[in-house]
């Protein structure tokens, strides 16, 4: 097994045997291959960085590099700033292990030649790697351990210097909390970049499973488009939760950021205490009128229900805006397509609603006294205003999970 | 209306300390087991002959941790992590052994402290050493870190009886100025090994790394860079104020009577213009605390450094089979310098001072790799150092790597005197 690491500081050798340098580094394209090809080779001609096409060389061994060429007739290669240096940016550098979602260290790089092109055939992220390093892998017991190889295509590169040029769709696939704590282990600078690569919709659930510290610190670096962006996308109840627990300067550049319409219900909101229905509710829920058919509703659900986490019941208010009853995501497929929501609805009594003003153990208590997931909360004159779910109630109880 | 209150009193109690910044906490760790100790023996065996030493270090401590803030902002990453980065895993695989070797140094000295203080009332060290070390693993395996080291903060608050007793020993304020500009060398063994020691406790390795991750952790930025620069000269001249009150006590009073420091009772005996019979009762409090604090911040350090430079998972939210690595190198520096201390007849001061000059003579390597990151241009940009900063730090990498020869050549040629 050739690794990076016998390569960084080998003798070029060229054609006739005579030395032209010592490796200092490999340059490689990340052009999304499963293996990246080693494009360069760098290396220090009177203190000065050159580098030549990968194309001359001809043989490699540990601590040696042999060239079919003469040191003259080499093709001279020119660094571009999109190129990745495997020493300058991959090795010992953090990276993102998909699989094992967490944040490792790059103790070296193993290569090979594929069809005649060398490529970076995995990552060593294991502590062999970590020995060969140090020269002593190959004493025992040391030579006994196994390397551990991550493949290029399951690991995110967040390098300090490189732009993140991609990002990976496996990172994308991960799970929200997952990657909000690979968020918290990257150091800041990486963090940030990190976020600001996500698309927006995938940075706003991200940014809800922060905590808060980590919230803070990703706030700072997020200006303009790119935080309105992620702001747009985080539930109103999650956003006053939020807005609640920061300074004045970030409380106003956040409002700053929110769609009119937003900000007014934002203001709203903040107006609630924190542990009373209207400090927990949330306003992700489909009404619809009394009037609607079984298909009208249907295809209500269908337009808007993207971006709702989940979804229960089908809320029928009338035109004043009071609650009249619920329709279950049952009832909405059994029954015929024409029938009225109005007559399938099931009655909400006010017993098993809560005020806006009503705290917390009082609607646990409606909750658990009427089986309830989901709770809905009315204001003075009856109007329907949000809903408290169980998790928000779970989440008070249990803030630390 | 009760629980009202609480509601309110608490928050305004911890937001009091959230503001108390790294430099504060860092100095104030600075005077554990091995500070109190040495600064005691300074004063002790030497009056005031070393002041002068106290003086110039007070600059250093200011300057070093001045420059870990500035690598932490501008890096964003641990002192470990930066060394990997730039330098591999050769050098960095270097400096954490010298790290861990100076910490398993200081953590030997806190539970000698620990075992010290309880050894004051004839309570065995058997019983207390081990039953602080597993205290100190549960509550940073299952407690709460940082309430727990808030609690030992206020706890070594009683350094201020230091700088009370100072006033009460009738000092002689003009004596005291003029040895703090006046350079006395004894060119001893015992001096030497002293001064070492005092630097060691003072300026030590693991305070440059724990600056350094302190800054990364709270998200501090570039802009706070002005008010944490203060905080941290601050740190530095306030732990050396009290440093100072402990060498006038020890002077005026054990110094002036010829009494040697063999056991925690005799630099107890310096509090006795205070607190008079109490005075062992206190020393023995202070003691405890300020070792306690020690232990609980060092093995945390130490693992999170060792495991961000080497790319080991780590926090305490790590389960067992991720974390393994960081729970073994916090379980290693808690155990074994508690075993250490457990062997019989072990003189618990000697400890107490040594492994303060092991924290020294090791100082110049870490010193060393801060001083070549802080001036790398394509590092640090426009934020490398000023003349000033290179030449202070320069001159105390220098110090002490002279005194460490000259000690290691008395003692070949065996000047004892």
């Amino acid at each position: 097994m050739l690794f990076v690491s016998h390569l960084l500081g080998a003798d070029i050798m060229d054609s006739a045997d005579m030395m032209m340098g010592k490796v200092s580094d490999l340059i490689c394209h990340p052009n999304g291959d499963k293996f990246p090809s080693i494009v360069g080779v760098a290396y220090k001609e009177k203190g000065e960085l050159r580098a030549f096409d990968y194309g001359a060389v001809e043989n490699m061994s540990k601590g040696e590099l042999s060239l079919s060429v003469r040191a003259e007739k080499v093709t001279p290669y020119t660094i571009k700033p999109s190129d990745m240096l495997l020493s300058r940016d991959i090795l010992d550098k953090q990276i993102v292990d998909l699989q094992g979602t967490r944040v490792v260290r790059v103790n070296d790089l193993r290569i090979g030649i594929v069809s005649g092109d060398l490529k970076v055939l995995g990552i060593d992220v294991s502590n062999r790697g970590l020995l060969r390093r140090l020269g002593f892998d190959r004493i025992p017991p040391f030579s006994w351990m196994k390397p551990v190889f991550i493949d290029w295509e399951k690991v995110q590169v967040v390098g300090n210097s490189l732009k993140l040029s991609k990002i990976s769709e496996e990172l994308v696939k991960l799970h929200p909390a997952d990657l909000a704590n690979i968020v918290e282990d990257l150091n800041p600078h990486q963090s940030h970049r990190l976020v600001q690569a996500l698309e927006p919709r995938v940075a706003a659930e991200v940014f809800g499973e922060l905590e808060p510290e980590a919230k803070k610190d990703v706030l700072t670096s997020l200006e303009g488009e790119k935080l309105s962006g992620i702001m747009t996308h985080i539930p109103v109840d999650e956003l006053v939760d939020y807005l609640k627990t920061l300074k004045t300067n970030d409380h106003r550049k956040i409002m700053a950021s929110l769609s009119e319409k937003k900000k007014k219900t934002v203001r709203q909101f903040l107006k609630y205490e924190d542990d009373t229905a209207g400090g927990l509710m949330t306003m992700e829920f489909i009404k619809a009128g009394p009037n609607f058919t079984v298909t009208e509703a249907r295809e209500h659900i269908r337009d808007i229900s993207e971006g709702f986490r989940s979804i229960n019941f089908i809320y029928v208010v009338n035109d004043q805006g009071l609650l009249l009853g619920i329709v279950s995501m049952r009832a909405l497929i059994i029954f015929p397509a024409a029938k009225k929501l109005r007559s399938i609805m099931k009655k909400v009594r006010t017993h098993q609603t809560v005020h806006v003003e009503s705290d917390i153990e009082h609607i646990a208590r409606i909750m658990t006294k009427y089986n309830l997931h989901t709770v809905a909360v009315l204001g003075d004159k009856k109007e329907l205003l949000g809903l408290v779910t169980v998790d928000d109630i779970l989440r008070h109880f249990v803030p630390k999970a | 209306m009760v629980k009202e209150k609480i509601k309110q009193f608490w928050p305004r109690v911890l937001f009091f300390f959230s503001v108390i910044g790294p430099g504060i906490i860092a100095a104030n760790a600075d005077n554990d087991a091995g500070g109190i100790s040495t600064y005691s023996i300074v004063g002790a065996h030497f009056g005031l002959k070393m002041l002068w030493v106290l003086l110039l270090i007070t600059f250093s401590l200011a300057i070093t941790q001045e420059m870990g803030v500035r690598i932490g902002l501008v890096t964003r990453q641990g002192l470990g992590g930066i060394i990997r980065e730039v330098y591999g895993v050769k050098w960095v695989a270097f400096a954490m052994l010298t790290m861990l070797i100076a910490n398993l140094g200081t953590m030997t000295a806190e539970f000698s402290g620990i075992a010290a203080s309880f050894g004051i009332f004839g309570i065995s060290k058997y019983l207390v050493v081990p039953l602080c070390a597993l205290i100190v693993w549960f509550i940073l395996y299952k407690g709460s870190f940082k309430t727990t080291q808030k609690i030992f903060l206020v706890f070594s608050a009683f350094y201020i009886v230091y700088i009370i007793n100072g006033f009460l020993v009738k000092p002689d304020f003009v004596e005291a100025t003029k040895a703090l500009i006046t350079p006395t060398m004894e060119w001893t063994v015992p001096f030497l090994i002293t001064m070492i020691a005092m630097i060691g406790t003072t300026i030590t390795p693991w305070g440059q790394f724990f600056i350094q991750s302190y800054v990364v952790d709270k998200g501090l930025e570039m802009k706070h860079f002005g008010a944490e620069r203060l905080e941290v000269y601050a740190g530095a001249f306030i732990t050396d104020i009290v440093s100072f009150f402990i060498i006038i006590s020890t002077s005026y009073t054990l110094y002036k009577s010829g009494i040697h420091i063999t056991s925690a009772a005799d630099a107890a005996q310096a509090l006795r213009p205070l607190a008079g019979n109490a005075a062992q009762f206190l020393f023995a409090f202070g003691l405890f605390a300020s070792s306690m604090l020690g232990a609980f911040i060092l093995p945390a350090a130490t693992g999170y450094a060792m495991c961000e430079a080497f790319g080991w998972e780590y926090g305490f939210d790590t389960d067992w089979k991720r974390g393994k690595y960081f729970y073994t190198i916090i379980l290693i520096s808690i155990f074994l310098p508690a075993a250490l201390v457990l062997i019989p007849k072990i003189p618990l001061i000697k400890v107490m001072i040594l492994s303060q000059d092991v924290n020294g003579m090791l100082l110049p390597i870490i010193l060393i790799f801060v001083m070549k990151i802080i001036n790398n241009k394509s590092i640090m940009g426009e934020y490398t150092n000023r003349w000033w900063s290179n030449v202070i730090a320069w001159l105390t990498i220098g110090g002490i790597i002279g005194a460490t020869i000259i000690l290691v050549g008395a003692s070949i040629l065996g000047i004892n005197a």
